[in-house]
């Protein structure tokens, strides 16, 4: 519950920012008349992730054996490599993205067309659900309860929601940059977690090189398929008896990642690079630099 | 300041030792044995386990071999045993429900090569006697 609240409350926001930053633009600059468009162009790329995240776990589910462990461990490490580098661009492109967005959608204007609004509003979304789509699904195979665990998820975009209508409304000021530092060290930490897993379920099909002996046993204190030894296997990558390449990978990558993420490693991107990457990628914390709307 | 540190101690202290949520147990335990063979196969032993409609059992899988082995009947069709991983000479819990209605199933080891090399034994699911 505690990883699926915290993929769509973090993603959810990044979504739910680009579209209350580009409706407030608008709305500011007389231009209302194009929110069905972003609106439109918002809810087909909810609905794309959605059929996306559909088609992952029908996959999965048409899989057995050896199949299934292969696909939902590359898609663990699929997911880790996809986060750590979104956080580590997330930190470089923060206090920029406002601006690139409102260029976006000066452009889109310009250009007359309004498909060219509803497409801005579906890459900048669409990006933002694949990311949590994918996310999710890596993170099903270690959950308990998928009452729970889809539960937390609905609660994180609950969460995610109302905290992109405040920053439309503009009636408060949110701690936007503390959130989203905050998210970035807990996504390190579950990043680091789905690594191990993707890690073990390779393992298991032989598809790993040897990763060493196991370093010691657990199971009597917390036992992994217990309710807590599963959760805490989906948050920190819990293994009662894990191998000596498992705690060497997490504890590198956490090592790693953290100490980059804390010395700011994210320099802010070349002006000429900035706009390039907003039109591949959608920008998402716009409202750092301040309210809007 | 105290007292929320021992009441804080107290509460992890019981939820690592005696707490349900960190341990499995509670149904009828039926003793499994996991282990490899000097002819090169494999095998669960009982070979047959057999368990009335609704039972709650707790599966012990004891791993006596070498190598580590998975004891598991989750596929589409199957008795919904989640996989669990039983590293070499460790033991294991699984705890489960048999369904309601009778069956025979299928629990085996996924790991490569192990099912064909003799690890599955049959779960007969009957009525109550």
């Amino acid at each position: 519950m505690g990883y699926s609240f915290l993929i769509t409350a973090r993603e959810g926001l990044e979504a739910g920012l680009i579209v209350a930053i580009v409706l407030g633009y608008l709305a500011r600059t007389d231009q209302r008349r194009y929110w069905p468009h972003i609106l439109l162009g918002t809810a087909l790329a909810l609905v794309g992730s959605v059929a996306v995240g559909a088609a992952l776990e029908a996959t999965a589910s048409e899989l057995s054996g050896k199949a299934q462990e292969a696909f939902e461990g590359g898609a663990m490490l699929f997911a880790v490599a996809v986060l750590t580098s979104m956080i580590f661009w997330m930190k470089r492109q923060a206090s920029t993205m406002g601006a690139h967005m409102r260029q976006r959608v000066d452009v889109a204007i310009r250009s007359g067309s309004a498909l060219a609004l509803a497409l801005l509003a579906f890459t900048a979304v669409g990006r933002e659900g694949l990311e949590t789509v994918l996310f999710l699904f890596a993170g099903t195979s270690g959950s308990g309860s998928s009452l729970l665990y889809w539960g937390g998820a609905g609660a994180g975009l609950a969460v995610a929601a109302a905290m992109a209508w405040v920053v439309y409304a503009g009636s408060a000021r949110l701690p936007l940059r503390s959130f989203f530092n905050f998210t970035g060290v807990m996504l390190i930490v579950l990043a680091a977690g789905l690594l191990v897993n993707g890690m073990k379920e390779l393992h298991e099909i032989g598809a790993t090189p040897d990763l060493g002996p196991r370093l010691w046993d657990t199971y009597t204190i917390l036992a992994d398929n217990s309710e807590i030894g599963r959760f805490m296997a989906t948050i920190f990558g819990y293994d009662s008896s894990p191998l000596l390449g498992q705690v060497v990978a997490y504890t590198g990558y956490l090592a790693l990642t953290l100490t980059l993420f804390a010395a700011g490693r994210g320099r802010p991107a070349p002006p000429a690079a900035a706009p390039a990457a907003a039109a591949m990628t959608g920008d998402a914390v716009p409202a750092l630099e301040g309210k809007h709307g | 300041m105290r007292w929320p540190a021992i009441a804080g101690l107290t509460g992890v202290a019981l939820l690592l030792t005696g707490c349900s949520l960190t341990t499995v147990s509670g149904g009828q335990e039926i003793e499994i044995v996991a282990g490899e063979r000097a002819d090169g196969s494999m095998y669960f032993e009982p070979a047959e386990v057999t368990v009335p409609v609704e039972a709650e059992v707790t599966f012990v899988v004891r791993n006596k071999g070498q190598a580590d082995h998975e004891f598991e009947s989750g596929q589409k069709g199957e008795a919904g045993i989640e996989e669990v991983l039983v590293p070499a000479d460790r033991v294991r819990r699984i705890n489960w429900k048999a369904p309601s209605e009778p069956g025979v199933y299928p629990v085996y080891c996924d790991l490569p090569g192990h099912r064909a090399a003799g690890m599955e034994i049959t779960l007969r699911v009957v009525e109550q006697p």
